[in-house]
């Protein structure tokens, strides 16, 4: 298990984090989403150890990280701005990560590269960004991590190898509970692998829950009365009305209630027209960030 | 096992569920069958894994399967018997549904050559 407590991150006046609290089961995919800038990779940074926080605590297992390298030996963080020493090929990043890492798997490695059609001796730098992150995704993968941290998880590969990597991470999570946390803007990419998620907007963490939970918390409906109306008609005690859009007689409104509650306070209203519809993950997003 | 429908929004953890039961009822997963491992299901379908565990939970928490420790999951002899006692307990929908096509003028004969279709329809 993760977990960030009350951490702050500043840069200078900019505070990048502000009392971001995040829990992470082990062998959840979690899915780490929020607008540009609004804060993932830092967290992530301050999660790995990268940065140190400015406040709060990231523990692992109950304890800190703080000055203990050692809690952290099996967790790794693949960074969306890839770093690979310079020249090297994958064998040479293989060879370095043998050292570094003591559950480094050579056999792992050797089985990952044929099964991506890796050039293990290509130079790096050399490669299409696509191959990057899969030579990244396959160092990582063969040092057989507790934790793995990946900013901008797929970003490049191809459909097939996409979803092949999902097989490979898929696999880890049921086998040995690997715990992943992947930073993404893809909300299909969520949708498809992750059974919890926090939503990061400027700083501060709005969302945090299990998929289920997250798309049950707001709802839509499409609501039409037999005359022109306005906000006011679909209103009710204790209604949260995220969004109200209206062409006409026919509306689309959005509220953060109880859907049993909404159906019941709207269907007494006695509408020529009500559909319940739900909501994707996006649209959650969307509409908690605005 | 399974096959799962990406593009119909229902939720994968309930889709396995349902073609669970579909199984079962039909005889294609018997009273003891072993089901696949979660692992397994998982890499199979490239699902996460805890999404295929909640399905599991939720079988067994119905009786619908049970499981051995260090074997796996099986499906129980009382399965097909627990999901005739959760169907039967639709027949009120049934009933409203009935309720509801007398009010609209809706001839009785025709839900009932329904009915007849459904019950050929099937095994």
């Amino acid at each position: 298990m993760i977990n960030a407590i009350n951490v702050t991150k500043k840069f200078d006046d900019f505070t990048a984090l502000d009392n971001v609290n995040l829990s992470v089961q082990t062998g959840s995919i979690f899915g780490l989403v929020g607008s540009n800038g609004a804060g993932k990779s830092t967290l992530m940074r301050v999660m790995s150890g990268v940065y140190s926080a400015d406040g709060g605590t990231v523990t692992i297992d109950g304890e800190d990280i703080t000055n203990r390298p050692g809690v952290r030996r099996n967790l790794i963080y693949v960074p969306d701005d890839l770093y690979f020493l310079p020249g090297s090929s994958m064998d040479r990043m293989a060879k370095l990560c043998e050292s570094t890492r003591a559950r480094f798997d050579r056999e792992l490695y050797a089985s990952l590269a044929e099964q991506f059609e890796a050039d293990r001796k290509k130079p790096i730098h050399a490669m299409s960004k696509g191959m990057k992150r899969q030579a990244a995704l396959i160092l990582a993968l063969a040092s057989r991590p507790d934790i793995l941290l990946i900013d901008e998880t797929f970003d490049g590969l191809d459909v097939i190898k996409r979803h092949h990597m999902r097989e490979i991470m898929v696999d880890a999570v049921a086998e040995r509970g690997l715990t992943v946390i992947m930073a993404t803007h893809s909300m299909h990419e969520v949708d498809d692998m992750c059974d919890a998620i926090a939503m990061l907007h400027k700083g501060h963490i709005n969302v945090q829950s299990d998929i289920q939970e997250v798309t049950a918390a707001l709802v839509k409906v499409q609501i039409a009365f037999p005359q022109a109306f306005d906000e006011d008609a679909v209103r009710f005690d204790g209604a949260n009305i995220v969004s109200f859009r209206c062409d006409g007689t026919v509306a689309t409104v959005v509220y953060e209630n109880d859907r049993d509650l909404v159906e019941h306070e709207l269907k007494a209203k006695h509408p020529v027209l009500m559909n319940l519809l739900p909501l994707s993950l996006e649209e959650v997003f969307i509409y908690k960030c605005q | 096992m399974f096959t799962i429908d990406n593009l119909c929004g229902v939720p994968v953890y309930e889709q396995i569920v349902r073609q669970t039961e579909t199984f079962i009822l039909r005889g294609i997963l018997p009273p003891d069958a072993p089901m696949p491992s979660v692992r397994a299901v998982a890499t199979q379908i490239a699902a996460n894994p805890n999404t295929i565990q909640k399905a599991y939970t939720n079988l067994l928490s119905r009786g619908l399967i049970y499981a051995a420790p260090g074997k796996g999951s099986f499906v129980s002899a009382e399965a097909k018997g627990i999901l005739r006692a959760e169907l039967e307990k639709q027949l009120d929908t049934v009933e409203r549904l009935a309720a509801q096509f007398a009010s609209a003028g809706i001839d009785k004969q025709a839900v009932l050559q329904a009915v007849e279709r459904g019950y050929s329809g099937k095994s």
